[in-house]
């Protein structure tokens, strides 16, 4: 404590001192200081106040890019006819009533055909075309 | 009225460009200003051409000013013009006392019959003597009697930067003392 009370004692004491020493600013160098200060202020235009940036206004089309718009319009057409087409391919095979895979389709016509899964599908391909084929077991 | 308004107030006046608040606001501060460029650099004609740059500033950006962020006008003035002095000091650091030559030979005995002009050349040797920073530092601090917290925003640093720029400055303003015969306790 009587370390910092001494540090500043010091510090008051050189402040003081300098602050006593030191030269004032003349009366008649402010005023002359002031008048050339006013005199360029009168040539000196002030410089615009910052205006907010305005947001940018969003673009008309939902992409970034205009190009993209017919490509994305035709993805979208597909997937809607793909939507559409689907359940009429699946009609297609279906048959008395039940409807079949197409994966189904298939091993009935390669006669892989597991009877004991599903025994409809059995039947359906010893009534085919190809049943004669298949009952003669190659 | 205008010579009761508050800088904040006048800041306003000055930005829809009225010279007159500008008069009013320059005319406060113009003495301490000129106070702090001459003693960080020494030289009178110097002092007032970066006060006048800086003031030049505060009134071609008073459009833009924004009182909740920029500070007091004071403190602005101070940074701006403490900046503009130490660019000043970068640009000429081989001359770095210029005028206080003779007064280095005070012998130590004499001190006290030095006139008035002779003990400001001293002050102003002593000063011219501390780094830029430091001397920055000791005239806002001693002649202009600026907080911590002014100083550090003027200077652009923290309050412990600060003080431990003073620190140094007191050390080296003593040591620079006894060598010019100064006796710290005696005639400080």
């Amino acid at each position: 404590m009587r370390w910092i009370g001494r540090k500043l004692t010091l510090d008051r004491v050189l402040q003081g001192w300098l602050r006593q020493q030191a030269a004032p600013v003349p009366d008649d160098a402010v005023a002359g200081a002031h008048d050339r200060l006013m005199q360029a202020v009168l040539h000196t235009p002030q410089e615009p106040a910052l205006v907010p940036m305005p947001r940018p206004r969003r673009p008309r089309f939902l992409f970034p890019e205009p190009g993209l718009a017919p490509a994305a319009a035709l993805s979208v057409a597909m997937l809607v006819f793909g939507v559409w087409l689907g359940p009429m391919e699946e009609t297609a095979l279906s048959q008395g009533g039940q409807v079949y895979a197409a994966a189904q389709v298939a091993n009935e016509t390669t006669g892989v055909v597991d009877q004991k899964v599903d025994q409809k599908i059995a039947v359906l391909a010893m009534a085919s075309p190809w049943g004669d084929w298949i009952d003669e077991g190659d | 009225m205008l010579t009761a308004a508050s800088d904040h107030t006048l800041m306003e006046a000055v930005a829809r460009g009225q010279t007159l608040a500008f008069e009013q606001l320059s005319f406060r501060h113009l003495r301490t200003m000129l106070g702090v460029a001459h003693r960080i650099l020494g030289n009178a004609a110097e002092a007032e051409e970066v006060v006048q740059e800086g003031f030049l500033r505060l009134w071609r950006q008073a459009p833009q000013w924004d009182p909740d962020g920029t500070g007091s006008v004071k403190t602005w003035l101070s940074r701006v013009i403490t900046n503009l002095c130490l660019d000043r000091c970068r640009r000429r650091r081989d001359v770095p006392l210029e005028e206080a030559g003779e007064v280095q030979d005070t012998a130590r005995d004499a001190f006290d019959d030095l006139g008035l002009q002779d003990r400001q050349k001293l002050v102003q040797s002593l000063l011219s003597g501390l780094p830029e920073r430091q001397r920055v530092a000791v005239v806002l601090a001693y002649f202009e009697e600026m907080s911590g917290k002014e100083i550090a925003e003027a200077m652009e640093l923290s309050a412990g930067a600060v003080e431990s720029l003073l620190v140094r400055a007191r050390r080296t303003l003593r040591d620079r003392a006894e060598t010019m015969g100064i006796v710290w306790g005696e005639n400080i």
